[in-house]
């Protein structure tokens, strides 16, 4: 049946371009700009941010160069020929948690942003529910297929984006900006670390470039993608402190919503404009959800590799739900969400390092 | 055959799970305007006694094309008292066969009474920031009397009372000492920082409503600490550069003259090298033309003409330096945003003198302030002068 | 779904074999028992017209053979049937029967198309397909002669594809012509046609027409491997067809685009597609299809490039009003009044005071009564069907309104709804995208806008998990080829778009300047 080649199970380096930044926007953004402005001083924050921002492009390229130097191999087959197969495995499987966990928190995430701007009344369970539901119709399907919806999405929620920035240069007042850089170096370092968790997703390439048709370029790609939630973010965040001051950032909830809220579109059919803004986004947190279950099914996968995907999928998704419906408040949610990114960015750090030496004290050969 | 049963799957859970927040638009009671005030007669409560007003729309009474329903009033105003605002509102859903709905309200009126108390503002101001129902851009207004009345005026021009505030807020460019409508997201930001700020304040007569100037509040305890007249309200949009557009009656040679404003740009330079001695110097400069004369001499006068200047940059100085003068010796609180230059332009001098800027030591009443204007004609509008007596 | 296709293709070849078996049955030497045989196959019908006769001189028996109507029976007179009575002429006539019937084969029959027949499978098939069968007594063979000649409708303006600037032919039911409508306007030695038989007792004629060294053989390969295990007993419409050799045939979109327009099916042989021909119906397929394909129509061409993508952008514009509109409304009304202006909130809140229904059953109810009269105004003969129109829309839609059943915001709802869908340009989308739209209502009475973009969502998983012979079906939005969006919700100038799409992989990439590099 394979007539006509579309490199279906194979990926471009134009959609791993894509695949990064969908992976990185998500829930995060929506929030990122109140931990970012209570701990630092007015608009210093994009400090943080830029250097954050650096790290982990420069992150996302060392994982790609990494994993691209094994032309189509699983994480799995690499990491064993690198360490053993036993590590790997642990390795493997410590992925596929954390994965899981993000898919957790997105979806737990998305039920209780829906619930202060969409809903009042109706359960948090179902929402969750519904949307877990066709997070797994889309994992379900073609892994190629999960891209191409990367590349639908992304243009829209970049637009999105764009047009709460432009409907708001309007509020925008530079002088909320000052004063610069009177922020002290500790509360920098907090700073550092919440901009840093917010740019995880660098680690779906250690799964995803095994799948690129041409590896050579992936890096470079890969790192470009990255920039865009960079840039993004230093946007929004600039606006949130031009448009609400550093004061009424740091105590909304969401304040880029909040940003959607204060949009008064001229002549427009809609107002309330962060409904429409949430809406979207939930497109961008779907696309991380989905990805991020996917990878995870994928390192199974790699793991069991009699089962089929879809057994995979059945045993993972009630796991998913249950652990995301675990916290009850939106403290114990955010706890969970701040305890997840840190350990995926330490774990991702440490299986980088642990790898890359073992490779060079054992001279694992890579095929450059 | 597994995407078969999970497309069923999806389907099934939507027709299970029913319509928890389905509720047709015609059986909500959209909320668009609320007035607080206090009660008269205290119990013997610690808390004081609030009592909201909402105004109800009744849709019936806005009346279609057809004309169907256009005796009925377009309104409805209903009053409830107890100590908190959330109470309030869930016992009137009891009251009202719909279930009031608050996101299409538009208007906050508070009476002065409920603002002098001490933190009982930033209260009520908590629920209407903190409830998602609420929007960004509701207006706040204070009312000098009760703040009900507000909301009882029954204009000619629409049908909602709201709709006629919010309407003639928009007008705050026709004259000088409008003070822009405070939006709850800026009363936000007032509440969270430490400045002290004016909202406007309006009273209602003879089915009209006026604005009078504003409430000036104290940024730390968030209370009604005085008012501002029509006049100093001028003069505080004057240095905060939120004119738009207003007008200056002055006489030049005994004669009654109107300068229209059309762009004013104020700027302040602080200079806080001696944090005991704080000079704060404003520059302003206006454009505008000629909107109005009495007299007959001819405007195209270079002299004449820069001594009409003079004359409104003599006045735009009075008119600063009385507000200023207010703001230091009656009130003895920068509502002008002072210190927020300070700690943007001066973060060290800030961070010494916060403490003590306009309480404590009350550096900021003790500070120099100079104004400056620099007024300019830019047209006499279409004609010379109307009225010709011959050549003088 | 690769070992359906294949068990199918295994199956039916062993029954050809049986068949074959059966069947074949080879023509008798005596010229009576053949007929007697042929009479028999065909029970007698009073159709089959059967002509005896002597050649002069000669006690050679001879018989031809045709059914009345099928044949142009002028070119039967003049051209057989004279010129094997006359045959006297000639000086001597060979003796053998053998030679004389090669003779005639050769010399005397003036028909263009002769073939020699020996089976009476062959028989029959051609005489039903409208040929003539000369028999000769003595000779266990027939000469069969197509002189296909019944009626047939003429060249119309198709229906259901109207233009305003282009051509005005349309396809008809008669596969020739069909056939020679596409040749007259593709005039490239490359063009081919590959003729199919479908149907088990129909035995109609499908062709597939492509452009050698255009498309890519992959899909011709593809698509002749489908066409192959189509295996039924009659193929009425190019439709079943259509859903025989489908991708996918759960998805609510058309994976094959049907059209009655040469001029369209021309543009896509040259875009690097392939038509399928079916004998019988002006209804010819092209494959593959993609999401942006479903909503371009020849015109967008034929008018200047400007308002070709005025026309693109405004039936992308119908096409989003055509599934969201009335589940927007639903959402607004019942979910997020607070997202309504104001002013419209309230009107819409004073109109639908005193409507008994909650919004999404008025709007269900409406969409339905939409459907109703749409199907309605099909089956009707043009004028009555446009009186219903008139009938449903206004008298029903004001009655309704005044008594109170649902509010005029609806109304207007509904009504740019379904005007919005049927400016699709073609009817199966259009139908498609409703049934879409009663989905989309269902999940935002459930969800409000929640439920809508949940779908939106889940349409976008179905469509990009969806392909149209190996062609993703949301190219070239994804996987993106920025090159094809000049054509696709903008129309370039054509000038402008030098290169077939790329996402047909064509194997000659060049449309334009084809000598520079």
């Amino acid at each position: 049946m394979k007539s006509f080649k579309y490199a279906d199970e194979k990926i471009g380096e134009k959609e791993i371009m894509i695949a990064v930044p969908s992976m990185v926007i998500g829930v995060g953004i929506l929030s990122l700009p109140k931990d970012l402005a209570s701990a630092t001083v007015a608009s210093d924050g994009w400090i943080p941010l830029i250097i954050g921002g650096f790290i982990a492009i420069l992150m996302t390229w060392l994982v790609a160069k990494f994993a691209s130097g094994f032309v189509n191999q699983t994480f799995l087959t690499y990491a064993s020929s690198i360490a053993t197969r036993p590590v790997a495995i642990v390795l493997t499987f410590l992925f596929a948690i954390l994965f899981l966990l993000i898919t957790a928190f997105q979806v737990r995430q998305i039920a209780d942003i829906s619930k202060q701007y969409l809903f009042d009344r109706t359960p948090l369970e179902i929402i969750s529910l519904a949307f877990l539901l066709v997070v797994m119709y889309a994992v379900s399907g073609s892994r190629a297929g999960l891209f191409r919806l990367n590349v639908m999405f992304l243009p829209i929620i970049l637009f999105i984006a764009l047009s709460v920035f432009v409907f708001n240069l309007g509020w925008f007042d530079y002088e909320k900006l000052f004063p610069v850089f009177k922020t002290g170096f500790n509360d920098y370092v907090k700073g550092l670390n919440t901009s840093v968790t917010s740019y995880l997703g660098f680690s779906i390439l250690w799964f995803y470039i095994a799948l690129v048709d041409k590896p050579k370029k992936a890096p470079k790609m890969a790192a470009i993608g990255m920039c865009i939630p960079v840039v993004l973010y230093i946007m929004l965040y600039l606006l949130c402190i031009g448009v609400f001051g550093r004061e009424v950032t740091a105590n909304l909830l969401y304040p880029t919503v909040e940003l959607a809220k204060v949009v008064d579109i001229p002549g427009g059919f809609f107002e309330r404009f962060e409904s429409i803004f949430f809406v979207i986004w939930i497109m961008a947190i779907f696309n991380t959800a989905s990805m991020a279950l996917d990878v995870a099914v994928l390192a199974i996968n790699s793991i069991f590799s009699k089962m089929l995907k879809a057994k995979i999928l059945f045993i993972l998704v009630p796991i998913v739900y249950i652990i995301s419906m675990l916290p009850q408040e939106i403290v114990e949610v955010n706890s969970f969400g701040a305890a997840m990114s840190i350990s995926m960015l330490f774990y991702s750090v440490l299986v980088f390092a642990l790898l890359f030496v073992i490779a060079k004290v054992r001279g694992v050969k890579r095929d450059e | 055959m597994n995407k078969r049963l999970l497309i069923h799957l999806c389907w099934m859970m939507l027709l299970l799970s029913g319509c928890w927040d389905e509720n047709d638009i015609e059986e909500r009671g959209f909320v668009i305007g609320t007035a607080i005030d206090l009660v008269e007669d205290q119990q013997a409560n610690d808390n004081p006694t609030l009592k909201m007003t909402n105004q109800f729309v009744v849709p019936a009474g806005i009346g279609l094309p057809t004309g169907a329903g256009s005796e009925k009033k377009a309104f409805t105003n209903l009053s409830k008292t107890g100590e908190s605002l959330f109470e309030i509102i869930r016992l009137m859903s009891t009251a009202v066969g719909r279930a009031p709905y608050y996101e299409h309200l538009k208007l906050i009126v508070v009476s002065e009474e409920v603002a002098r108390q001490p933190d009982l503002f930033a209260g009520i101001m908590d629920l209407f920031i903190r409830d998602q129902e609420m929007r960004r851009e509701m207006r706040v207004v204070i009312s000098e009397d009760k703040a009900q009345k507000i909301l009882e005026i029954e204009p000619e021009t629409e049908n909602l009372p709201v709709m006629y505030i919010t309407n003639v807020m928009e007008n705050t460019t026709k004259l000088a000492g409008l003070i822009d409508p405070a939006r709850i997201g800026e009363i936000h930001e007032h509440l969270l920082e430490p400045q002290s700020y004016v909202i406007p304040r309006v009273f209602s007569s003879d089915d009209k409503i006026i604005f009078n100037g504003g409430a000036v509040f104290h940024g730390e305890s968030n209370r009604l600490v005085g008012t501002i007249n029509l006049e100093e309200a001028a003069g505080l949009n004057l240095i905060k550069n939120k004119i738009e557009g207003g007008y200056f009656k002055i006489e030049v040679d005994n004669k009654l003259m109107v300068y229209e404003l059309k762009r004013v740009k104020s700027n302040i330079e602080i200079n806080a090298n001696d944090p005991e001695d704080i000079n704060i110097e404003i520059t302003i400069d206006a454009e505008g033309n000629i909107g109005e004369m009495f007299g007959q001499k001819s405007l195209l006068d270079k002299a004449y003409l820069s001594k009409i200047e003079r004359k409104v940059s003599e006045r735009i100085e009075q008119v600063v330096n009385n507000t200023i003068k207010k703001a230091q010796e009656d009130l003895k609180l920068d509502f002008f945003g002072f210190s927020e230059i300070l700690k943007r332009k001066h973060y060290e001098i800030w961070n010494e003198v916060k403490e003590n800027w306009d309480e404590g030591d009350n550096i900021f009443a003790n500070s120099t302030v100079k104004v400056k204007a620099d007024a300019i004609i830019r047209t006499t509008g279409a004609t010379d002068r109307v009225k010709d007596q011959g050549s003088e | 779904m690769v070992s359906r296709y294949f068990f199918r293709k295994k199956e039916k070849q062993e029954r050809k074999n049986k068949e074959e078996n059966f069947s074949v049955k080879k023509i008798a030497k005596k010229i009576e028992n053949n007929l007697d045989n042929l009479k028999e196959i065909l029970d007698k019908p009073n159709d089959l017209v059967i002509r005896e006769f002597t050649i002069k001189g000669s006690k050679h028996k001879c018989a031809i053979a045709y059914i009345d109507g099928m044949v142009d029976s002028n070119l039967v007179h003049n051209n057989i049937m004279k010129n094997v009575q006359l045959i006297t002429g000639r000086d001597s006539l060979p003796k053998a029967e053998s030679e004389l019937f090669e003779e005639i084969y050769q010399e005397i029959l003036s028909v263009t198309s002769i073939k020699k027949g020996s089976t009476l499978d062959d028989i029959s098939y051609a005489i039903l397909s409208g040929s003539t069968i000369f028999y000769l007594d003595g000779i266990d063979k027939v000469i069969i002669m197509d002189t296909k000649g019944w009626k047939t409708r003429s060249i119309e303006e198709p229906i259901t594809e109207t233009v305003i600037r282009g051509s005005r032919e349309g396809f008809i039911e008669n596969i020739r012509t069909n056939m020679v409508m596409i040749r007259r306007y593709i005039r490239d030695p490359n063009l081919r046609f590959k003729t199919y038989q479908v149907g088990r007792r129909s035995k109609k004629d499908l062709v597939l027409s492509y452009i050698d060294g255009i498309v890519n053989p992959d899909i011709v390969k593809e698509v002749n491997r489908r066409l192959e295990t189509i295996d039924m007993d009659d193929a009425p419409e190019s439709g079943y067809i259509e859903e025989w050799i489908e991708d996918s045939f759960l998805s609510p979109f058309p994976q094959v685009l049907n059209t009655e327009r040469p001029d369209k099916v021309a543009a896509a042989l040259l875009e690097g597609k392939v038509a399928i021909l079916l004998d019988g119906t002006p209804f010819v397929l092209i494959a593959p299809a993609t999401l942006g394909n479903t909503l371009q129509s020849p015109e967008d061409y034929y008018e200047r490039w400007t308002i070709g993508t005025l026309l693109r952008a405004l039936r992308y514009l119908a096409a989003f009003i055509a599934m969201f509109l009335p589940a927007l409304y639903i959402a607004l009304v019942s979910f997020h009044p607070g997202m309504i202006p104001s002013d419209l909130a309230f009107s819409i809140a004073a109109s639908r005071e005193g409507v008994p229904f909650p919004a999404y059953v008025e709007a269900l109810l409406m969409a339905l009564t939409m459907e109703l009269l749409r199907e309605a105004g099909t089956r009707l003969p043009t004028p009555i069907g446009q009186t219903i129109g008139i009938v449903g829309g206004l008298v029903i839609g004001e009655a309704a309104v005044s008594a109170g059943l649902v509010s005029p915001a609806m109304v207007i709802v509904v009504a740019l709804n379904a005007i919005a869908s049927f400016s699709l340009p073609s009817y199966s989308v259009a139908i498609s995208f409703r049934i879409l739209l009663f989905g989309m209502m269902l999940a935002a009475a459930t969800f409000g806008l929640y439920g809508i973009i949940l779908s939106y969502i889940m349409l976008n998983v179905h469509l990009v998990n969806l392909k149209s012979f190996g062609v993703p079906y949301t190219t070239p939005f994804a996987p993106n080829f920025l090159s094809d969006w000049k054509d696709l919700i903008l129309r370039a100038p054509i000038t402008t778009i030098k290169r077939r799409p790329t996402y047909m992989q064509p194997l000659d990439k060049k449309s334009l300047n084809k000598g520079d590099s």
